[in-house]
């Protein structure tokens, strides 16, 4: 009998060889998170084939080199889908924390460990980032209202998870491509896991850029694609870094009020309601022309394209 | 609720949307991956995507590019969503 007929002729057998083999790897120095088992079924085979092996990191890297070049078979696909899966204890213990501990306040949703074409869309673009490099492969989304709302649920957010080492990336002052958003990453069972945490504002604006990668093509979410549309991104995300601002600033406004002495307090209220009407009138603005560019942008598409 | 999503990016909407129970959460990910496979086989370009929301109003809200056109994206009421 060969060892991987031995291995797939019962459960007990192959948890034997995952036990033996994990105490050998741990006992030589690797850690439990740089190696695992792998154990794929292709569903739609006639005959359920099992690649059963110990998959390193450094196996994952050279995974992640054949994706890049696109040289991939289908085993490679089910390597890939063992790695992404190995995330999924560690997505799994985020969503549970952020829905449990949150207490109601952060509302996650939830993304299963990264599509292939996502990975390899990113390993294209970034030739200099290896597979096991890439901190997105598992993550979820948490939209609030406001920038005050985002302070407050990214401070939750470290406090809940302090012992994960917690990594913030603050997109809103140093955008990616226009995008502004706050991103933690937190390493949970040696596997990180980003947590996305957006404005409404920054959320929307996001999803328009998705949109528009759809209908226009991807390489507008980084930068690229017709000039107009480039300018509408960057315009857009400026006027809404703008709004925010003035967000923030009412919001302190708001809170020293009461340490303004009395007879001055009407005036800063006075002041308050012109910043609040400002924001209204900033907001009304900024939809209104996304609304009368993208009529032009559809209307440009229709007849033959946007320069 | 887990939410398995076939996405035509060239049309810009969903093909498919399947529900799956929170504790049915590996079979979501065998038909997710049955999907994929699919794909790679076909060179097919739509996308497939695994989702986990408390609702699908919560999903909706969240990933409203799937659900939404461009112009719905831009309505009056969609800046404070």
């Amino acid at each position: 009998m060969s060892v991987s007929a031995f291995i797939s002729a019962s459960k007990s057998a192959y948890e034997v060889a995952v036990s033996l083999t994990y105490r050998l790897l741990i006992r030589h120095g690797r850690r439990a998170s740089q190696c695992w088992f792998t154990e794929t079924i292709f569903p739609e085979s006639s005959k359920s084939h099992v690649i059963l092996a110990v998959v390193t990191m450094a196996q994952i890297d050279k995974l992640g080199d054949r994706l890049r070049v696109n040289a991939v078979t289908e085993t490679d696909f089910g390597l890939l889908n063992e790695y992404r899966s190995s995330f999924g204890p560690s997505y799994q213990e985020v969503m549970w924390v952020l829905r449990e501990r949150g207490r109601g306040h952060l509302e996650p949703t939830g993304r299963f460990p990264k599509t292939p074409g996502s990975i390899v869309a990113k390993l294209t673009r970034e030739p200099s980032i290896r597979l096991t490099q890439i901190q997105d492969i598992a993550g979820c989304r948490i939209v609030v209202p406001s920038l005050q709302d985002q302070l407050g649920r990214k401070m939750m957010i470290e406090v809940l998870f302090t012992d994960a080492a917690p990594r913030v990336v603050d997109r809103r002052d140093r955008p990616s491509h226009g995008y502004r958003a706050v991103h933690i990453v937190v390493l949970v069972r040696g596997r990180a896991v980003e947590i996305q945490l957006r404005t409404a504002l920054q959320h929307l604006w996001a999803e328009l850029c998705e949109k528009l990668s759809d209908n226009f093509g991807a390489d507008i979410k980084y930068g690229g694609g017709p000039e107009k549309i480039r300018r509408l991104l960057s315009t857009s995300s400026q006027r809404v870094a703008e709004i925010e601002r003035a967000e923030e600033k009412l919001f302190a406004t708001d809170a020293e009020i009461d340490e303004h002495p009395p007879a001055t307090q009407t005036k800063w209220r006075s002041s308050i309601s012109d910043i609040r009407q400002e924001i209204e009138r900033a907001r009304a603005d900024l939809m209104a022309k996304l609304r009368r560019t993208i009529a032009l942008f559809q209307r440009g598409r229709l007849n033959g394209g946007i320069q | 609720m887990i939410f398995l999503i076939q996405y035509d990016r060239a049309m810009g909407r969903i093909v498919d949307l399947q529900r799956f129970d929170d504790d049915d959460r590996a079979s979501a990910e065998t038909s997710r991956f049955a999907l994929e496979l699919a794909n790679v086989r076909t060179a097919s370009l739509t996308e497939v995507v695994l989702l986990e929301a408390a609702s699908e109003e919560a999903l909706r809200k969240t990933h409203r590019r799937y659900f939404e056109t461009l112009e719905e994206l831009v309505e009056p009421a969609a800046s404070g969503r």
